[in-house]
């Protein structure tokens, strides 16, 4: 994933930022959904498509597993110390934090998630 | 992903991780990376400078290891992440709970602290 990723976006013009910032958020995503996202140990198929338009790129993920809006998450509030701070829940923060827009639709049993940066 | 430990001196650990801190390079070194930060060992430098990349499970790795530390009254300080780990860092907040160094000196004198 993570080299289709970058070749995709170098192919397409994208800076390095762009292609880490991607690579980042794409394995948190896909990471969330394989953990979390099927309650069956078969195989799934999970598809990913970046496009770019406007000199913004937009990366959608499309899953068949539980129904899962990220943006309906808590927003994550940074710990103040090392004892309070929380082991985990980290990876959903991170994707709203470093793209500059999200959006979440269920469509036909399945989960589409898209970010754009 | 790959970790080494060096002695330095007063009884300080420098831990160096290299690879990409994602769930598989976790996966390499997290039971190594907590041998090496457990007790009694207390002043820990873990230098970042040869990680290209990280994702939560590196977070969480990096924090795992600093809770330990913390209970015991340790020190835990990242030395030299690259600028795109750093921001991970920051940008998750983590960079106010573990102590980040550019520089090698800097980091002895505030584990010795």
């Amino acid at each position: 994933m993570s080299a289709w990723l970058t070749q995709s976006i170098k192919a397409m013009g994208g800076s390095d930022e762009h292609i880490f910032n991607f690579d980042l958020c794409a394995n948190e995503a896909v990471t969330n959904i394989i953990s979390y996202g099927y309650a069956d140990h078969g195989e799934h198929e999970i598809i990913l498509d970046i496009v770019l338009a406007d000199n913004i790129f937009c990366l959608s993920i499309e899953d068949d597993g539980a129904p899962f809006n990220p943006l309906e998450k808590p927003e994550h509030v940074s710990p103040r110390s090392l004892e309070e701070a929380q082991i985990g829940g980290l990876g959903v923060d991170l994707i709203l934090k470093i793209m500059k827009k999200c959006h979440y639709t269920r469509v036909n049993g399945k989960n589409i998630f898209k970010m754009c940066a | 992903m790959n970790i080494t430990e060096e002695q330095l001196i007063n009884d300080i650990t420098k831990i160096n991780l290299s690879g990409r801190m994602d769930i598989e390079g976790v996966s390499h070194i997290e039971i190594k990376f907590a041998e090496m930060t457990s007790s009694p060992r207390v002043a820990f430098i873990v230098d970042m400078s040869a990680v290209p990349y990280m994702s939560s499970i590196g977070i969480r790795a990096l924090l795992i290891n600093a809770k330990a530390v913390g209970k015991r009254g340790g020190k835990f300080i990242l030395l030299n992440p690259e600028q795109n780990v750093k921001n991970v860092l920051e940008t998750s907040g983590i960079d106010q709970i573990i102590p980040i160094c550019s520089d090698l000196n800097e980091a002895l004198a505030k584990v010795s602290a």
